[in-house]
């Protein structure tokens, strides 16, 4: 790898090896992840094989399972790396089905008019959320917190006193139901496989987020305002905007799931979304972004939900006790952080090389204590 | 500086004309008046809470004057904010040098004011451009950026206050005031800094260098103030001056005698122990 580095182009450039290139792609973590996931269900002695006897129809079921948080992955990685959270979107996608369910299936409004209502009321939970975030200068979690508690009683309460039910059923008898349910969820046979259309959904926003975030300049504001906010606001950053936008962005993709659910379910339900901020959270962070903002990656966010597809399908699959889906997920969580953070620490060791020297994988290594594990007891604190 | 020939005669790119300003009952600056050249670094000396500080943000809008008045080009102007300071083209690079240490160096570059291209109905990044134009303009101030894809968190302190000079120059910095660039960087990284702002000076801005360190100052300065305690302590040209004038108006020699003293007391009784 070695020689490989030394005949770069550009005699200028730091060269660095391969090796700790890759380390530091923020995407390298999920793809370890998945690696280690598919192994431990292909080794798993199940009846049932997921991977080897059943490809096709695994694989369909895989990508349902991680298309249906996909998209709220995608747009929660974007609102982490602006140094934000929003615990209010799971019960944001039941809150969006209940308006449209009531307002639809229960007071016969058509679906043009209470499906924007819905998105209208997305979008203004967002920006409440983004505005109390910049007004009070309390951190999102403490933030989002209330809200998500005020949508979850909200879901409940207003279900339970308009049908006497947790539950609106038959929004498939609504007229318009089959355009709409053409539009989120699809479903579609390609080779075999069957998937909802919430998979192409999935891999557009993975496409055009990823191209959004590395090819526009709303791309680094994100990052700038999750990096160092001063810094982006003294330069003429609308740091403030960005954020306010964000959050209303991850509603309005919470909107997008919710009428995903109540369409292929056809009935909304009260409890939806449950859990759903947190496992969304789980595939961000496995996707290399970080909690505390300015680094990550969209296309990592989707690796993660594949990670979670695989998990969900893999555990009922492999005859395992799908009580244990959430501890895994724990675990994997742990995992991912404790992974990531190794690569990361790996990876900014770059800047204790002087510029313009080169420094092969090997002398990298030799440098770097994280690797090598803790047990010389003599550290390196030259390297400090 | 000669060959600029701005020296005599030449207006002031800026100036303070006996300012006062007042923070409650203390006189951060009492009747102070201060010029800047373009085309000259004009250094600002002064121990801590001398009213350094203070007379830069009268320069870039964040402190209005209590008394006495800023004169742009001879005119005289008021800067409500530091915004109204930068549409002067007076442009300040401050200790945290608003750099992102995650962001590319080229990102770091254009933050805020990012060259685009249309795309369809969308608009991109024009990242050629970015990259293109940090080489270059690092290049003309004789830094070599070796990528400007790098990280600016893995860039010398004192490549990154360069990276912070050639942002303001290129947007079109009249004035630049630079705010102790020097002050957390090693010898060679200083180095590196005050040949940055040598080469700055070559483009006709008005350099105003805010250091504690009279040797820095000595090696680029042209005009040199010394503040006090809130006032002018005194003004030299270069010619009019030497490096031992300067560390002494700066600290007096009095003071410097007495300090020496003292060490020698303190190392007398640590040998005696």
């Amino acid at each position: 790898m070695a020689q490989m580095t030394t005949n770069t182009k550009d005699e200028r450039l730091v060269r660095v090896g391969l090796l700790r290139r890759i380390f530091q792609v923020p995407e390298m973590g999920a793809v370890v992840g998945l690696i280690g996931v598919v192994i431990i269900f292909m080794l798993s002695p199940a009846r049932e094989n997921l991977f080897l006897k059943v490809p096709i129809p695994a694989i369909g079921r895989v990508l349902d399972n991680s298309a249906d948080i996909g998209v709220m992955a995608v747009a929660i990685s974007m609102l982490m790396i602006a140094g934000e959270f929003d615990l209010s979107i799971g019960f944001m996608t039941g809150s969006t089905g209940m308006i449209v369910g009531i307002l639809s299936a229960v007071y016969g409004w058509p679906l043009a008019i209470s499906m924007p209502l819905a998105l209208i009321f997305a979008l203004s939970v967002g920006f409440f959320n983004g505005i109390m975030r910049i007004r009070t200068g309390l951190p999102s979690f403490v933030i989002t917190l209330g809200t998500m508690f005020v949508l979850r009683s909200a879901n409940f309460a207003v279900t339970r006193s308009v049908t006497g039910n947790i539950r609106v059923p038959y929004i498939d008898r609504v007229p318009g139901y089959d355009l709409m349910n053409a539009i989120f969820s699809y479903r579609l046979s390609i080779g075999g496989a069957q998937f909802y259309i919430t998979l192409i959904w999935w891999f557009a926003f993975t496409a055009f987020f990823t191209w959004f975030m590395l090819r526009t300049r709303w791309g680094s504001w994100i990052f700038a305002s999750g990096g160092e906010p001063a810094a982006a606001k003294s330069v003429g950053v609308p740091v403030e905007r960005v954020k306010v936008a964000l959050f209303m962005f991850v509603h309005a993709c919470a909107w997008i799931s919710g009428m995903a659910v109540i369409f292929r379910l056809r009935s909304a339900t009260a409890s939806q979304g449950e859990f759903l901020q947190f496992t969304v959270l789980v595939a961000a962070v496995t996707g290399g972004n970080r909690m505390t903002g300015g680094y990550g990656s969209v296309i990592g966010a989707s690796l993660g939900a594949l990670i979670f597809g695989l998990t969900k399908t893999g555990i009922v699959a492999a005859f395992w006790d799908s009580d244990w889906f959430f501890a895994f997920l724990g675990v994997m969580l742990l995992l991912a952080i404790v992974l990531n953070l190794i690569l990361r620490t790996q990876a900014e060791y770059i800047g204790t090389t002087a510029m313009g020297e080169e420094e092969t994988d090997e002398e990298w290594l030799e440098k770097t204590p994280v690797l090598q594990g803790q047990d010389d007891g003599k550290g390196n604190p030259e390297n400090d | 500086m000669t060959e600029n020939g701005k020296k005599n005669g030449a207006a002031p790119l800026i100036e303070a004309r006996n300012v006062t300003k007042l923070f409650g009952r203390i006189i951060a600056l009492n009747d102070v008046s201060f010029d800047v050249y373009p085309g000259e670094v004009t250094c600002l000396l002064g121990d801590n809470g001398a009213g350094k500080s203070t007379l830069i943000k009268l320069f870039s809008g964040v402190y209005q004057p209590d008394d006495g008045e800023i004169l742009f080009e001879g005119q005289p102007v008021q800067f409500h904010s530091p915004r109204d300071a930068r549409a002067f083209g007076i442009a300040t690079v401050y200790q945290d040098l608003a750099l992102v240490p995650m962001l590319s160096v080229w990102r770091n570059f254009f933050l805020g004011s990012e060259p685009e291209k249309r795309l369809g109905p969308l608009r991109r990044y024009d990242i050629d451009f970015a990259k293109q134009t940090v080489l270059e303009e690092m290049g003309k101030m004789g830094i070599d950026i070796r990528d400007p894809g790098q990280e600016v968190g893995s860039m010398s302190g004192g490549e990154r206050q360069s990276l912070a000079i050639a942002r303001a120059i290129y947007f079109g910095a009249k004035v630049l005031i630079l705010d102790e660039p020097t002050a957390s960087l090693g010898v060679k990284q200083s180095g590196t800094v005050l040949r940055f702002v040598a080469e700055a000076r070559q483009r006709d801005i008005g350099i105003i260098f805010i250091t504690h360190n009279p040797s820095h100052a000595d090696v680029v300065g042209d005009t040199f103030t010394i503040l006090k305690r809130g006032r002018v302590f005194g003004t030299w040209r270069r010619e009019e001056t030497s490096l031992a004038d300067l560390i002494q108006g700066m600290s007096g020699q009095a003071e410097l005698e007495s300090l020496k003293h003292e060490i020698d007391r303190i190392t007398q009784r640590s040998q005696l122990n």
